[in-house]
């Protein structure tokens, strides 16, 4: 084989080289491409659900501001917030009206709507005017530190005498868990 | 763009060569030089840009002859089948034609044709000589077909005629047709120096009457190969002194035949047409055509190898020179790719983030949900405890007493809690009573704090006398403000 034989077979295979690199090239470009496309479908579906999430956080975040702080503040443990609210039964007025305070059920965890512990309560009392009565109600009822709602109330006056009336009223305490909220909230 | 030719003519074994230069004004001779072995002009060999070469090849064989049309690779055999019968020599022939014309024998159209046959060994002997410069070699003919296509060409004589060019050991007579194709030609041992004639006149006769015997000889062998008279013009050449010893010794079978002793070429410049005229061996190559050329076929094989490798490199060297250019921009092509993939994914890789930090923020705030569901179903929309009681005392007439109420909240509506109320209507009679509970329906109504729902009212005894009548009547106990709502 004389050698311009050869320089014509080493030319054909820099050729063969530059070929298969450009092949090798041609199909790296072609798989950046396909994958830059899939992520930039990626990249719109994040920012959709970006969007989305924004939405609910502004949406959680006005919910919020109609939920009064003291609520949502909570208590960190649910045996001391009892026993606070026991002791914010230990008012004055508790003993003008002699009220009768008793638990029907104990303290229970629930989860539902939000962690929380319940307990059941019966307060009786009786009263002559609708004022210590309505007193009572407000102090009980129409507080924010203690989630407080109406079960059960019979208001039974009495056959012997005038304007005696008695009072049986069954509430359930709610004492939430604290809400742990971001900072940026 | 000048080129440098250089004309070789082998005589006797002795290499005369001469350089010449051709440019567009014309051809410019340098001086003949000879030399006795090729490896003598080899430096001139070197610097040509292309060789022609002619030789006189005593053996070689001038024959006419009629063939069949047959395809050219079959009549090139045919040819050569021929001139083997006409030579009988057991070596191969180096053959080489040319169609005449076409003519018509036994019925049938057919070639007429001018061949010359030359043995192998002799075609090879002088041919090997070159084969380090072979490819500049253009041209390798016979001695005769350069002196006949020289005179044709720049005489241009219009018939056929015959030529006798002299050397100094030999001579070349030869016939020509119109064409400029060989008809006969012989190489004669009769010479006569190029130098000083010689004083003595008898060497000058001796010669005259040699060269006329050999010039009737040869018309002898024409008339008889071609039943043709002799040609009427004869070229006396390679010989300044020809005209002379002719005038002093004439030659007979000359008689009555026009006689030209010299050439006068339009195109050579610097050189006189006497000097042309006698160096017309060398100089009639640059006059060759492309007939009766005979540069071995497996030359002609290899030039087209060499011709077809050097497209192929060519070829190879453009289909490197796109692929690289192909390569180039497929690499920036594929850098900008990847730049755009790094982008993109950074951008994703910060996007996932962002929305992650999102993610796990909503996920902190979803139970807060709930808490809505807690503040809003449970504690937000309560009644008016402190006055709900309040209310009833002032809307309630003296006439009726509430001997009790029970509260509850509705399942169905945390909004709103249901309240059933019992008492007793001090009356003169039902009907009075009746009107009492409508009148105390109708402001429970009207009370921001109350809806009523129904009113039961039966009373067992129906008549007069009886003071108290028992009702009952189911109430909505609301928050205040939502009563507009339901």
């Amino acid at each position: 084989m004389n050698r311009r034989t050869v320089y014509l077979i080493v030319c054909i295979l820099v050729l063969v080289q530059i070929f298969i690199y450009c092949m090798t090239q041609k199909n790296n470009t072609d798989l950046y491409h396909r994958q830059t496309v899939q992520i930039e479908r990626n990249i719109r579906s994040l920012n959709a659900e970006e969007a989305q999430l924004k939405r609910k956080i502004a949406l959680v975040d006005n919910i919020i501001k109609t939920i009064p702080v003291n609520l949502l503040s909570g208590f960190e443990d649910p045996e001391k917030g009892f026993a606070e609210f026991l002791d914010y039964l230990n008012n004055p007025i508790v003993e003008e009206l002699r009220v009768s305070i008793g638990l029907t059920e104990a303290q229970k965890f629930h989860s539902d709507p939000v962690a929380l512990h319940k307990t059941r309560l019966n307060f009786k009392f009786r009263f002559l005017s609708t004022y210590e009565a309505e007193r009572f109600f407000n102090f009980l009822l129409h507080q924010d530190k203690y989630p407080v709602q109406v079960e059960d109330m019979k208001i039974t006056r009495s056959s012997h005498k005038a304007n005696d009336t008695e009072v049986s009223l069954d509430v359930a305490l709610y004492i939430p868990a604290k809400l742990q909220l971001p900072s940026n909230i | 763009m000048a080129k440098t030719i250089l004309t070789i003519s082998v005589v006797d074994d002795v290499y005369y060569y001469m350089e010449i230069e051709r440019q567009p004004s014309g051809l410019f001779p340098h001086t003949p030089q000879t030399a006795t072995t090729p490896q003598a002009l080899l430096a001139a060999c070197r610097k040509a840009d292309e060789i022609y070469i002619n030789s006189v090849f005593p053996s070689a064989l001038y024959q006419w002859g009629v063939f069949p049309k047959v395809a050219k690779k079959h009549l090139y055999t045919l040819v050569g089948r021929d001139a083997h019968e006409k030579v009988h020599i057991p070596e191969r022939l180096y053959v080489e034609y040319k169609v005449i014309k076409d003519v018509m024998e036994g019925g049938a159209s057919k070639y007429q044709l001018a061949y010359t046959g030359i043995p192998e060994q002799d075609v090879l002997s002088i041919w090997n000589q070159f084969a380090d410069v072979r490819n500049k070699v253009k041209h390798y003919t016979t001695t005769p077909v350069s002196i006949a296509t020289a005179i044709n060409t720049i005489d241009k004589p219009g018939d056929s005629f015959m030529s006798v060019v002299v050397g100094e050991k030999s001579s070349i007579i030869q016939i020509t047709n119109k064409d400029g194709v060989v008809e006969v030609a012989r190489s004669v041992p009769v010479g006569f120096t190029k130098g000083e004639i010689s004083s003595d006149p008898a060497v000058s006769a001796n010669f005259a009457q040699d060269l006329d015997r050999e010039i009737s000889m040869t018309i002898t062998f024409f008339k008889q190969e071609f039943r043709r008279k002799s040609p009427g013009l004869v070229y006396m050449l390679g010989n300044p002194h020809l005209e002379f010893i002719a005038g002093n010794n004439p030659i007979a079978t000359l008689q009555g035949m026009t006689v030209k002793y010299v050439l006068q070429p339009a195109n050579v410049q610097g050189m006189t047409p006497e000097q042309f005229s006698e160096n017309i061996q060398l100089l009639g190559n640059v006059y060759n055509t492309d007939d009766f050329n005979f540069i071995p076929k497996r030359e002609h094989v290899a030039r087209r190898v060499s011709a077809a490798v050097n497209a192929a490199y060519a070829a190879a060297a453009a289909a490197i020179v796109l692929a690289l250019i192909w390569a180039w921009f497929l690499t920036s092509e594929n850098s900008l790719a990847a730049r755009k993939y790094t982008d993109t994914l950074n951008d994703h890789r910060n996007m996932e983030k962002r929305v992650a930090a999102l993610r796990e923020d909503f996920r902190v705030l979803s139970p807060v949900i709930g808490w809505r569901d807690l503040y809003e179903n449970h504690l937000k929309n309560k009644p008016d405890w402190n006055m709900f009681l309040s209310e009833v005392a002032i809307l309630i007439p003296d006439e009726i007493i509430i001997k009790s109420m029970q509260v509850k909240p509705d399942r169905n509506n945390t909004r709103r809690w249901k309240t059933l109320m019992a008492g007793t209507v001090n009356a003169r009679n039902w009907q009075e009573a009746l009107s009492l509970i409508r009148v105390f329906g109708g402001k429970l109504q009207s009370s921001p704090l109350y809806k009523v729902e129904d009113i039961k009212y039966s009373p067992d005894e129906m008549k007069a006398g009886t003071k108290s009548f028992d009702f009952q009547m189911d109430l909505n106990l609301l928050p205040r403000g939502s009563k507009n709502e339901s």
